[in-house]
C-alpha cells in the first residue's frame, strides 16, 4: 500500500451526511490524525477508510504501485469494543491473531509483546466482560495492534489510556512508523492530534483543515491573553464590552484569542488592574484552533 | 476453511465458558430427560426437537447481543470471509444442540 485516496467520500447515517466530501490522501508511513470534537463525524470517516463502511458518494482507494503483494486490511480499534465478553483478554487476542493469519511461530510473542505494552499483564486471564472501561480500551487497542497489516486505525481510544500506557502506546506508534506502517488516529484532544505528522480536522462532517499540527497552529494567526480573576463574572462582562471579542472561561481561567495580543493584555492591565489576579500570553493550541473553527 | 475452523472452535468455546448457557445446556436436557423418559422413544423425537428450539432461541439472543456489543464488528472487520464467520458460528451452535441431544439420550437411558 502506498496510499489511501479519498475522493469526495462521503456516509450518511440515517438520513443525515456524517462526513461528506472527504478528499485526501494518506501516504505509506504516515501518522495520520482525524481530529474533531464529538459529533463531528470521525467515527464515519475511519469507519469508511477501515472498509466498515461503504462511502454513499465519492470513493476510497487503496493505491499500491507495482505488485508489492501487500494488502488494503485495515486493523481497527473501535469505539466500539469488538471482544467476546466470555474470554479472557489472552483468549480474545489468540482468537483476533488466529482469524488474521498472524503466523502461529510469532503468535505468542506478539500477544505477550501487546499485553505488556498495553500494562494487561495482571487481567491476561481475566474474561474481558469483568474488565473496568480502560482496561476494555487497551485491550481493544491491543487486539487491533496483534494483526500485521500495513495501515492501523485507532479511533478515539489512545486518550483515554493512563498516561504510562498512553505513553508507550505512542513510542511504539513511532518505532513502527519508521518501519513504514500507517496509523490513522481519530481524537478530539489536541494532544494526540499533535503526535500525528499530518490532521484532517472536521466539524460538521467536513474536512476544513489538512495539513500538519504546526500549520494548524500558525494559521491561526493569534495569540491567547489569558486571565485570572477573584471577581471572574464581572471582569469577563468588562472584557467583553471593552473588546467585543469572544472570552472563554475555561478552568477558571478567561482566554481572548487576538491577533494583537500584548495591546489587549496591556488595555486590561490598565483598565481592570485591581481585579486581575494573573496575567500571561501564550501561543494558541491545537484545542484552541479546533474550537476556532468549529465557531466559523 | 482456517478462519471457518477458528470461528468454530472459539464460539464453541464462547458457549462452554458462558455460565447461562451452560445451566441451560445441563438444566434443559435434565427437565426433559425427566419429562419424556416415560415416553420412550417418542419422548426422544419431542425432546430432541425442544432442545433444538431452545438453543436456536439462545443463538439468536447472542447473536443480537454480540451485534450491540459490537462483536460481530469485531470479527466482521477480520480478513475471514464473512460466510465462513456466519456458518461456522451457526455450526458451534449446532454442536452444542447436538452435545445437550446426546447429554439429555444418556440421562434418560439411565433413568429408564
Amino acid at each position: 500500500m502506498n496510499s489511501i485516496c479519498l475522493e469526495d467520500a462521503g456516509r450518511k447515517i440515517g438520513n443525515r451526511w456524517a462526513v461528506r466530501g472527504a478528499g485526501f490522501e494518506i501516504m505509506r508511513g504516515e501518522i495520520f490524525g482525524i481530529f474533531g470534537g464529538a459529533g463531528s463525524g470521525k467515527t464515519a470517516l475511519i469507519e469508511l477508510i477501515a472498509g466498515r463502511a461503504v462511502p454513499d458518494e465519492g470513493a476510497v482507494e487503496f493505491r499500491v504501485d507495482g505488485n508489492q503483494g501487500v494488502s488494503s486490511w485495515v486493523s481497527l480499534a473501535s469505539q466500539k469494543p469488538g471482544l467476546a465478553s466470555d474470554l479472557s483478554v489472552v483468549e480474545n487476542l489468540r482468537l483476533f491473531a488466529s482469524l488474521w493469519g498472524v503466523k502461529r511461530r510469532s503468535r505468542q510473542s506478539r500477544i505477550s509483546m501487546f499485553i505488556q505494552l498495553l500494562g494487561l499483564a495482571d487481567v491476561r486471564g481475566r474474561r474481558v466482560g469483568e474488565l473496568s472501561q480502560g482496561q476494555v480500551t487497551a485491550a481493544e487497542i491491543a487486539k487491533s495492534l496483534i494483526p500485521v497489516v500495513d495501515v492501523y486505525a485507532i479511533d478515539g481510544l489512545i486518550e483515554r489510556l493512563d498516561p504510562a500506557v498512553r505513553k508507550r502506546v505512542w513510542e511504539y506508534i513511532l518505532s513502527r512508523k519508521r518501519h513504514g506502517e500507517t496509523f490513522i488516529v481519530g481524537t478530539s484532544f489536541g494532544r494526540e492530534a499533535s503526535m500525528c505528522d499530518r490532521i484532517a480536522v472536521l466539524v460538521r462532517g467536513s474536512v476544513v483543515f489538512l495539513g500538519t499540527p504546526n500549520d494548524l497552529v500558525a494559521e491561526m494567526n493569534s495569540e491567547v491573553v489569558a486571565v485570572e480573576s477573584m471577581n471572574t463574572p464581572i471582569l469577563k462582562s468588562q472584557i467583553s464590552d471593552r473588546f467585543g471579542s469572544v472570552v472563554v472561561e475555561r478552568n477558571g481561567m478567561l482566554e481572548i484569542r487576538s491577533s494583537d495580543a500584548s495591546a489587549e493584555a496591556a488595555e486590561i492591565l490598565s483598565r481592570s488592574a485591581s481585579d486581575v489576579s494573573c496575567l500571561y500570553l501564550r501561543c494558541p493550541t491545537l484545542d484552541d484552533a479546533l474550537e476556532e473553527l468549529e465557531r466559523r | 476453511m482456517s478462519g471457518f475452523l477458528v470461528i468454530v472452535y472459539w464460539e464453541t468455546r464462547r458457549i462452554f465458558r458462558n455460565r447461562t448457557m451452560m445451566v441451560l445446556g445441563i438444566v434443559v436436557p435434565v427437565a426433559l430427560s425427566v419429562l419424556f423418559v416415560k415416553y420412550g422413544s417418542l419422548g426422544m423425537v419431542y425432546a430432541a426437537c425442544a432442545i433444538s428450539a431452545v438453543s436456536l432461541f439462545l443463538a439468536v439472543i447472542r447473536f443480537l447481543g454480540d451485534k450491540v456489543s459490537g462483536f460481530a464488528q469485531g470479527l466482521s472487520g477480520s480478513p475471514t470471509h464473512q460466510f465462513a464467520i456466519i456458518v461456522g458460528r451457526t455450526a458451534s451452535w449446532i454442536i452444542f444442540a447436538a452435545l445437550q441431544i446426546v447429554f439429555y439420550a444418556v440421562i434418560s437411558h439411565v433413568l429408564s
